[in-house]
């Protein structure tokens, strides 16, 4: 044969291979482009009748026409099973990938990219935590029970998989049978999302750069009542509780020359609740609105359900790869969260006995740290093994020499949060419904619970009871005895509001409790203008219906706008403007702070602000994470003050950040020239095209962030600053509204994303429209079977196995 | 051998995994297509079929397949999805093709 056949015959055999096999960067593009079983084959949901393992009697499932299953089974563990198995046939990829981030499994698929999350994971402790919590769950064999069914149900579903969803197909993996610590899994991955923001290292760097006073002032922990909002305000009211002081941070600074990098969870992450008590309702009952703030992602987060059992009767939503529902309503109570936001992470530098030791020092001498290796595998068949060192007072994050740095994370200690969920389907008024969260130990939430009568809500959840100022920076560890963060705020200090004069009941992340409260919580919460923006709709009016609670959750009143802009309109020099920019200035003195997606105001609003905060902080503090800055609110009041006094401390700011141009007139007028350059750059000259749908950016991603499953950028009104919070990656991922009746409740809900998580399916982009445009549809909340049936757009029967 | 070529690709590509072209294609190769032209012919009706089966794999899944899978490749539209399908097809099928021939003049006395 000639070369060139041979070099024929080579070519042949090396597409095949590569066909075959793919590379690090593409796919096997063979079996995953084959018309046969690629992805033009994917295998849809669950045929109408079929017998499932282990189920103790028949169990009917409708879908109605929203895509939504209600699960009619005659026993809690036959309801948990084909809750398992109905997910899974809707969720399956997004259940295994979201379950591998807590315990450090992502290295498995996606290989180099994502082994220092996994490490960090590991070494955090997470494996251990899990391992923990799980033994938690295991002393309750009620919780045992609903865990092993809804495995078995999802175990079920892949054991009967013909065709893999499309994604394993594109990632070339297969999906491994689940066990119970997949639950806790996904448990740790949203807690850890919830309840990690912590600036003590961040603020220990600046504190050994600029002193503490000065970071304090920063980083206030109390701000004016116009700039603040609580939770539970007046509650515990008793002697006004000591504030922060520089003093109470000077017996230690930290040795340490660096300190590790540790993911910021950034501000924006967060909800809104709020209930009306019958009294300012139209329906003369109770209501409740709750929209939780979490990452966009397609398929959504959270998997819309109603449950029913002889003993239950309970409509919301689950989270994937969990059990149950964590939000929604049942005849007689309504409840849902928001995140607490109060400090559940803090760092201790400890002392090693030698470079090499693991015992390190304690008040009266050595301890010995518990030390063992975690392998992390890898996509290539590799492994990497992480020394995990346990200690009282946290886990080792960091070692230099015989120094090192733990983190302590409330996260660990969970209690029964499954228990907790659980007592809520039968809960039948509003002070069962708070009872039910004895056993919530993690994330602290503030829960709202609504009977027909009676409002609430409660920072739920193993609340630390700390010293002023604990969790500011890096702590010694080396006089800490005791484990931190075990001692909890006792029950009856429990921060909570009942049934209050107002009438309201309301959160969205901000702080929780006034200087009257006796403990310290913690200084970092979301900035109030989201509650501050509730607050001011529930004030606005004497009665509400279910149609004003909807059109409260899309109010895009920009309140930190409304705040900021007229300082900055009065204090910009307008004397060099052009033309243009003069004309900019006009449209925004005209503007009435509504955060719409096709104008443009808000979109220079914006900037100028971050210029402005830019300006102010981060070059003379040299931090580069915008989540790393003094709050806005803490900027809003130095822009009050100065506008009120030129000659105000705080202008010492303005002169360390611009010592030539220090007025406030002057950071102001060149923040804004600054923002038009900006924008001219990226949206081009004309500003009528600045949107701020462009510069907000919202748009929902594929959870494996697979380019063409997300959606374009959405035009949505609302900004992170109005209680319509959307922002590019974050938002109302869930909403709804329950109106309690006299015999049952009506409820309206939105959840972007439909149910079927097939990006393939009409069904995986359902609702998105309707979501932008703040639609909400009516739920489906089923008395029983027939009435279910003579709705349902399909009818699925489950049977024993053995019948 | 147009329909002779029809008949053997689009039943085999909707029933058989990927890796069952090659096998058809050599052995086509080995009997049938002695010329170069008789080659291409065959290699671009294998094309055109795996293209004109992955257009109605993706009509009965609303066309969102080729929607989301074009994006994830680098194509600029979904319709250039079918064209990189049926080209690859015709590309695989000619190499195996030639090399079912290659055998058989390497085996021929």
């Amino acid at each position: 044969m000639g070369a060139f056949n041979w070099v024929w015959i080579f070519i042949t055999l090396a597409l095949t291979f590569f066909l075959g096999r793919g590379t690090a960067s593409v796919p096997a593009l063979g079996p995953l482009l084959e018309i046969h079983g690629g992805i033009w084959r994917h295998e849809k949901f669950i045929p109408h009748s079929m017998a499932l393992p282990g189920l103790k009697n028949r169990v009917q499932v409708a879908v109605d026409a929203n895509g939504i299953p209600h699960i009619f089974a005659e026993n809690e563990s036959d309801l948990y099973r084909v809750q398992g198995y109905v997910m899974a046939s809707q969720r399956l990829f997004q259940m295994d990938l979201s379950t591998r981030v807590a315990p450090g499994r992502l290295s498995e698929w996606v290989g180099d990219r994502t082994r220092e999350l996994d490490r960090f994971f590991v070494r955090f402790g997470m494996r251990d935590s899990i391992a923990e919590t799980m033994k938690h769950y295991q002393s309750d064999p009620k919780t045992v029970e609903m865990i092993d069914a809804f495995v078995d149900g999802v175990n079920a579903y892949i054991d009967r998989l013909k065709d893999l969803p499309p994604e394993y197909k594109i990632i070339g993996q297969r999906p491994e049978p689940f066990d119970r610590e997949r639950v806790i899994d996904m448990d740790k991955a949203l807690t850890f999302d919830l309840s990690s923001r912590a600036m003590d290292l961040v603020l220990t760097r600046l504190a050994g750069k600029m002193g503490v006073d000065q970071v304090l002032d920063l980083f206030p922990e109390r701000y004016p009542v116009e700039l603040q909002d609580y939770v539970a305000p007046g509650f515990g009211s008793g002697k006004e509780r000591p504030a922060e002081r520089a003093e109470l941070f000077e017996g230690f600074k930290t040795q340490l020359k660096e300190l590790p990098f540790f993911p910021l969870q950034p501000h924006g992450k967060g909800s809104n609740n709020w209930a009306v008590a019958p009294r300012k309702s139209t329906t003369g009952f109770s209501m409740m609105a709750n929209d939780t703030h979490l990452n966009f992602s397609l398929p959504n987060i959270w998997h819309e359900v109603q449950l029913v059992t002889p003993e239950f009767n309970v409509y919301g939503v689950s989270l994937i790869a969990i059990p149950g529902i964590i939000n929604g309503f049942n005849h007689k109570v309504a409840w849902g969260p928001t995140n607490g936001t109060t400090d559940a992470l803090d760092f201790y530098e400890i002392e090693f006995e030698n470079e090499t030791s693991w015992r390190y020092r304690v008040k009266d001498g050595w301890r010995e740290a518990e030390v063992h290796d975690e392998k992390i595998r890898l996509k290539n068949g590799g492994a990497d093994v992480v020394q995990v060192v346990k200690t009282h007072l946290g886990y080792l994050m960091h070692r230099e020499g015989r120094l090192g740095l733990v983190a302590n994370w409330m996260g660990h200690r969970a209690d029964n949060e499954l228990k907790a969920l659980r007592g809520l389907y039968d809960a039948r008024d509003e002070r069962e419904c708070l009872r039910s969260f004895k056993t919530w130990a993690a994330p602290i939430q503030n829960f709202i619970c609504i009977d027909q009568k009676h409002i609430a809500i409660q920072h739920t959840g193993a609340i630390p009871e700390r010293r002023v100022g604990e969790g500011r920076f890096v702590m010694d560890g080396r006089g800490v005895e005791l484990t931190p963060m075990d001692e909890r705020v006792p029950e009856k200090l429990q921060p909570r509001m009942e049934d209050p004069p107002s009438g309201f009941v309301l959160s969205a992340n901000q702080r929780v409790v006034d200087t009257r409260y006796p403990y310290f919580l913690g200084w970092d919460y979301e900035e109030p203008f989201r509650a501050l923006g509730i607050r001011r709709d529930l004030s606005a009016k004497n009665k509400f219906s279910p149609e004003d609670m909807m059109a409260i959750q899309n109010d895009d009143f920009d309140v930190e706008a409304a705040m900021v802009l007229p300082i900055f309109l009065k204090h910009l020099d307008t004397s060099n403007l052009s033309k243009e920019a003069q004309k900019i200035a006009a449209l925004l003195k005209a503007w009435d702070f509504r955060a719409r997606a096709e104008t443009m105001e808000p979109a220079v609003y914006h900037e100028w602000f971050t210029q402005f905060r830019r300006k102010l902080f981060a070059d003379s503090l040299k931090i580069d994470d915008v989540e790393a800055l003094p709050q806005i609110q803490r900027v809003v009041w130095l822009l009050e003050r100065l506008d009120k006094n030129p000659k105000d401390s705080d202008a010492r700011w303005l002169e360390r950040a611009s010592p030539k141009r220090s007025s406030l007139n002057d950071v102001v007028s060149d923040a804004f020239a600054e923002a038009l350059k900006r924008l001219t750059e990226n949206y081009g000259r004309d500003s009528s095209r600045w949107l701020w749908r462009l510069k907000n950016g919202v748009e929902i991603p594929h959870v494996a962030k697979l380019k063409g499953f997300g959606t374009p950028i959405l035009s949505i009104d609302g900004a992170r600053t109005s209680v319509r919070g959307v922002s590019h990656r974050h938002g109302p991922v869930y909403k709804i509204v329950v109106a309690m009746g006299d015999k049952k409740p009506e409820a309206w809900i939105q959840v972007p994303g439909g149910n079927d998580g097939d990006p393939f399916s009409l069904d995986y982009g359902r609702f998105i429209d309707e979501w932008s445009k703040g639609e909400m549809r009516k739920v489906n909340f089923y008395e029983s079977r027939d009435e279910a049936k003579a709705a349902a757009k399909q009818w699925i029967e489950f049977s024993p196995e053995d019948r | 051998m147009i329909f002779f070529a029809l008949a053997i690709f689009l039943p085999s590509l909707w029933l058989f995994p990927w890796w069952a072209q090659p096998l058809i294609c050599f052995s086509l190769g080995l009997g049938l297509t002695k010329t170069w032209s008789l080659q291409w012919q065959t290699a671009l009706v294998a094309g055109v079929s795996a293209a004109v089966l992955s257009f109605v794999r993706d009509g009965q899944s609303y066309g969102l397949i080729s929607k989301r899978m074009a994006p994830l490749i680098g194509l600029p539209h979904p319709a250039l999805l079918f064209v990189l399908i049926g080209a690859l097809t015709f590309v695989f099928s000619l190499l195996w093709l030639r090399a079912g021939a290659l055998l058989r003049h390497r085996l021929a006395p």
